[in-house]
């Protein structure tokens, strides 16, 4: 488990699953990535593993146990030393969301020795793009029409943060 | 096939095996892939099993007019829902006679992307040094959509590494330019059935 100042990220289990899908509805998000083309309940409960079974993926509570959302780490490259950060939050206060992403990130620098993070966020999450700028995140640059919904094509911003750029406490 | 005038594309296959091995051997060339040229035999096939069986990648042989396999140009991480995929292409036979090969194989994979593939986007990276390729897909008219700072490590230090983009109607913009023009002319495209 991962302890922020006012959230704590961790592992996701089978219990959390309805509480994370009652929160998805709520919030139109990606978690679940076929949800788009109608998967039912039974089928996510059964490819649990496929959704959830993989490292890096955490759920974010505040201290009261309530879920906030997700983020995760993924396509580790140990030469480089970089990773993806990704983040959905279904609750849009600013102030977890700082928290869980500077958490994750002090994990990502100080123990899994990172040099570069970076994440791949579509323009329409709003909320999500406020929240990497304010962690100090770079943008690097604007993947033209990348994604495809609701009827047409939407750009995807580049994010990255460099070790030495990561000072959580000016945050 | 898909055929070219001075090359023509084939799908990747098993027996491609030598090839495939002695190129990625080859440390100077598996700089620009960010790769590390020590692979065994082995590593290499599991891998050629594994892309040949992937809805989400096409990847093609290029090969001379008298049927020397000479590179690899390969379509990865395919979306089919928002139409994209990365684009990669690699000419191991360093030659001189091949000069100008790898760009005719590179125009007909972008052909067969956007008029057969319907793809709406092609994407490729690119680490800073890569010059003459930087030049190349700029002719064809890639733009420049990001630049990561600090991305691969090589040779004692950090590179930076660059997205180019390129949408259909630019790319049928190009076609339509007196060097696309020409580029199609020359290449004679056509697919065969087989």
């Amino acid at each position: 488990m991962l302890r922020g100042k006012s959230v704590t990220l961790r592992r996701i289990e089978k219990v959390d699953l309805w509480q994370l899908w009652q929160l998805h509805e709520e919030r139109e998000l990606t978690l679940f990535k076929e949800l788009k083309q109608l998967i039912s309940w039974d089928e996510l409960n059964q490819d649990f593993m496929k959704y959830f079974g993989w490292k890096g993926h955490f759920l974010v509570e505040d201290k009261g146990g309530k879920a906030l959302g997700v983020c995760s780490y993924k396509d580790i490259n140990w030469k480089n030393r970089s990773c993806e950060l990704a983040v959905q939050f279904y609750k849009t206060e600013q102030m977890p969301a700082i928290d869980s992403i500077l958490t994750l990130l002090e994990f990502l620098f100080k123990e899994l020795n990172m040099s570069r993070v970076y994440s791949f966020v579509p323009v329409f999450f709003s909320f999500e793009n406020q929240a990497f700028k304010k962690t100090g995140f770079i943008k690097e640059g604007n993947l033209r029409e990348a994604v495809f919904l609701e009827g047409k094509y939407h750009d995807i911003l580049a994010y990255a943060l460099l070790r030495e750029d990561f000072s959580p406490e000016e945050q | 096939m898909i055929k070219g005038r001075t090359v023509n594309l084939r799908r990747l296959k098993i027996d491609d095996l030598p090839y495939i091995f002695k190129w990625r051997q080859d440390a100077e060339l598996s700089r620009y892939y960010d790769e590390l040229p020590i692979n065994m035999p082995l590593e290499i096939e599991h891998e050629i099993r594994t892309k040949i069986s992937s809805p989400n990648r096409l990847d093609l042989i290029i090969e001379s007019k008298k049927g020397e396999a000479i590179g690899v140009v390969f379509l990865k991480n395919i979306s089919w829902k928002d139409r994209n995929a990365e684009l990669h292409a690699m000419v191991g036979e360093k030659d001189k006679k091949y000069i100008g090969f790898g760009a005719e194989a590179l125009f007909l994979l972008l052909l067969h992307a956007f008029r057969q593939l319907n793809m709406h986007k092609i994407y490729g990276r690119m680490i800073e040094y890569a010059k003459e390729s930087e030049a190349l897909i700029k002719e064809v008219g890639f733009e420049k959509e990001a630049g990561f700072k600090r991305f691969i490590y090589q040779k004692g230090r950090y590179w930076d590494l660059y997205i180019y983009g390129l949408l259909n109607r630019e790319f049928e913009e190009f076609l339509k330019s007196k060097k696309g023009r020409r580029y199609l002319t020359d290449s004679l495209y056509e697919l065969d059935d087989q």
